[in-house]
């Protein structure tokens, strides 16, 4: 006799699984998360197709494309989150991101991560793991890691994680049919599951367990995450989740949380968010190290010793004093300045090509036309000679010890050593990166103090741009100049820069009100720069930079030409410091007077002065390095005393930026700030260069 | 440009050319051209494009050598 099988019976009313009865649209969510440019969009794309609507999440300007597709025998509606980089929100597309995951109640979470950057988006992994929520992982970008040399073991990764992982090349396609079954398999789900997928479960410091567990026990479930998620945010200070549990959780309850967390914090030296983001970080670095295998060049022992010295706020200093000493003052100062442009400046332009081109061209042209190619401000004699003899063997060298110190790995180890003293002037070690590359050129780090967290830190760091950092050239031509006087007035000039960004930015820090934000970045190795790569990048530094100079300078000399001709006798003559250039110097002798620079009543005793203070001025402002290029051009022919020299590279590196970081910085912080900047400059540079020409004349330290 | 892999000087980060320049806010006082630099899609620090002279020139050796793939 043989046994049918029973077939089973329907349950009365019972609700179809695709059902969705939290979700307000009756269908099921798929959210894909992950940090920026992992492949997310694409991935979204491959498993919607082409109905996507793209619309503005609600009460923000950030756009959340929203798709459907089939998952486990349902339509499903997928979202293509905002990028976060964990759950903690910092940016408003994080908020935004976060808020879908709490709102929505999502029934599968497709985090995507980079592979070959696993090791840092591994922790947002866990965090999702934490808060409960059903997660699948997509290893993107998998070709592009294997490149690279990594290898991973995906189905160990899987086990460790306890949840579905897949290896994708969004791009390609590769791994997306195996990723969309284990979709179809995570989201063939029961509406009366529990909805928690296991996962890994992280253990931290017994005093932060304690505190989980007062607090969910004091507060229960107030968001749509796990309590312990719920409980560790409130630890590392989240905002919009106490406020969520104001509004749910009784006065007494959340004063004795705010208590905990208080408490907690003071037994430890470092901010809570901080130890929990570093055991978390600990916790995938364990797993990535039972699963992944990196290139052999990432495996090597760093020079673990060495970095902390580099670091060290006090062992770290005596080493940027070494690279001051050799990597600018010997190299691009003495070497550079002295040597390189001695021989191009004075030997090839001075001795050479521009005689040659002025017997040349003063042969075939008239005085009026000459003098615009081979006069006082001729496009041979003056653009071109100072921006190939004099800003790009500067130039030059300043990019070659750039490039060194990153391809090291000393400048972020820089950035970490700057961090604490950054603190004190309430910004934090990301303030680094817009400040460093100031030294490159301060307009496009203008633009770069968007990736600060707050506005306070935005509007300090536009400040400090526009008052002490010198860009590139300046900086180069500068330091040369001052090497050659030598080393007391570079270490003059270092200490009044020093002291005027540390005290602008102390004073700014008070007066602007807020909480400075934390900075962490994951080192690269330290390693011996390799010659290959310096080389390029040097090249491709001073490429760009080369054609974007040239033209401006030769522009300058057009105008300083155009500005120097006047009427004498009914005709057009070219008249060095007369005509409008020459109403304009007038105007600004009162400025070169106080700081000791050249007047046009000084031009009358001494002709060979090509440049008033004033010129400088306004050269300086039209194109920072044409300005410093013009002091550097009447250094070199010993018309400026070693005070002069001193006070005016002190006053124009303070001085006004150059017009188009003034315009970027109009932009980004408004004209009402820019303006207020532009004078809060102009007075401190000013005032700062007069006081050192006062005390440098009264004490001698600089001869007379 | 498109394959070219970076890895970011100040915090290590992996990227693409095209990532590092679609995360990079495109100054429009430079000219449809651009500053020719990447942006770190992580923590935002610049470092110059890859330049196409040293890659040609690289590419041009590879083939002389007999080295290209």
């Amino acid at each position: 006799m043989t046994t049918l099988p029973r077939l089973p019976l329907p349950k009365a009313k019972e609700p179809c699984h695709c059902a969705e009865p939290e979700r307000a649209s009756g269908h099921p969510l798929l959210a894909i998360v992950g940090c920026p440019n992992v492949g997310k969009s694409v991935i979204f794309n491959r498993l919607t197709g082409a109905y996507v609507t793209v619309s503005n999440y609600p009460g923000t300007t950030v756009e959340v494309s929203r798709g459907k597709t089939k998952l486990g025998g349902c339509e499903v509606e997928v979202v293509d989150t905002p990028g976060m980089y964990a759950l903690l929100p910092i940016t408003e597309e994080e908020a935004v991101a976060r808020r879908l995951l709490l709102e929505e109640h999502p029934r599968q979470v497709l985090h995507v991560v980079d592979a070959k950057n696993l090791q840092r988006m591994l922790p947002m992994t866990l965090q999702l793991l934490e808060a409960g929520l059903p997660v699948t992982l997509a290893l993107n970008m998998l070709d592009e890691s294997e490149a690279l040399g990594f290898q991973f073991d995906v189905a160990e990764l899987g086990r460790e994680l306890g949840i579905p992982v897949r290896g994708t090349a969004g791009a390609t396609g590769r791994g997306m049919t195996e990723l969309r079954d284990a979709l179809d398999a995570a989201c063939r789900w029961d509406i009366g599951a529990p909805r928690e997928a296991g996962g890994l479960c992280i253990t931290y410091d017994a005093r932060i367990e304690q505190a989980i567990g007062t607090i969910t026990a004091l507060i229960g479930r107030p968001a749509a995450i796990a309590e312990r998620a719920t409980a560790l945010l409130l630890l590392q200070g989240d905002v919009e989740i106490e406020a969520l549990v104001t509004e749910r959780v009784s006065p007494v309850a959340l004063e004795q949380v705010r208590e905990i967390v208080a408490e907690t914090a003071a037994q430890f030296a470092q901010p809570l968010n901080i130890v929990i983001t570093l055991r978390r970080q600990a916790a995938a670095n364990d797993i990535i190290a039972r699963t992944m295998q990196a290139p052999v060049e990432q495996q090597r022992p760093k020079l673990e010793w060495l970095s902390r010295i580099l670091m060290h706020p006090l062992a770290g200093l005596p080493v940027v004093a070494l690279v001051l000493y050799f990597g600018i003052y010997k190299f691009v100062g003495m070497f550079g300045a002295g040597t390189l442009v001695g021989l191009l400046e004075e030997n090839l332009f001075g001795g050479i090509i521009n005689p040659w081109l002025t017997r040349l061209i003063e042969g075939w042209l008239s005085p009026l036309w000459s003098n615009l190619f081979v006069g006082d401000y001729g496009i041979f004699t003056l653009g071109i000679t100072y921006a190939v003899a004099i800003v790009l063997p500067i130039v030059g060298l300043f990019f070659l010890v750039f490039s060194i110190m990153e391809d090291s790995g000393y400048l972020p180890r820089l950035a970490m050593l700057i961090d604490r003293i950054f603190k004190k002037i309430g910004l934090n070690g990301r303030a680094v990166i817009p400040l460093v590359l100031g030294f490159g050129c301060d307009t496009m780090a203008t633009m770069t103090t968007r990736v600060l967290e707050t506005r306070r830190e935005r509007i300090i760091v536009t400040l400090l741009l526009a008052l002490a950092i010198p860009c590139s050239a300046q900086s180069g031509v500068f330091l040369g100049m001052l090497s050659q006087v030598g080393p007391t007035a570079l270490g003059i000039y270092f200490g009044v820069i020093v002291l005027i960004f540390l005290t602008v930015g102390l004073l700014a820090a008070k007066v602007l009100p807020g909480q400075q934000a934390q900075f962490y970045i994951e080192l690269p190795p330290l390693r011996l720069p390799r010659l290959n790569n310096v080389l390029v990048k040097t090249y491709t530094r001073l490429e760009w930079y080369f054609i974007e100079v040239l033209p401006l300078f030769i522009l300058a000399s057009v105008l300083l030409w155009l500005g120097s001709l006047t009427l004498q006798g009914g005709q057009l003559a070219f008249v060095p410091h007369g005509g409008l250039f020459g109403l304009i110097e007038r105007a600004l002798d009162p400025l070169a007077a106080l700081i000791g620079l050249p007047t046009t009543a000084d031009v009358v005793n001494n002709p060979a002065l090509k440049f008033t203070g004033g010129t400088i001025l306004l050269s300086g402002f039209f194109r920072r390095d044409f300005g410093a290029a013009g002091l550097a051009d009447l250094f070199a022919d010993g018309l400026l005393s070693p005070v002069q020299v001193v006070v005016s590279a002190v006053t124009f590196t303070l001085f006004l930026p150059c017009i188009a970081q003034f315009l970027v910085m109009k932009k980004e912080r408004g004209l009402r700030t820019a303006l207020g900047m532009a004078a809060f400059v102009l007075v401190i540079s000013f005032g700062a260069g007069a006081l050192l020409r006062v005390v440098l004349l009264a004490t001698g330290w600089m001869g007379r | 440009m498109k394959d070219t892999r970076i890895t970011c000087a100040m915090c290590n980060h992996h990227f693409t050319a095209e990532e590092g320049a679609k995360s990079c806010g495109n100054c429009a006082l430079l000219g449809a051209g651009g500053c020719h630099k990447v942006r770190c899609p992580r923590c935002g620090y610049e470092m110059p494009a890859p330049a196409r002279l040293p890659a040609a020139i690289a590419e041009l050796v590879a083939k002389l050598t007999g080295k290209a793939s």
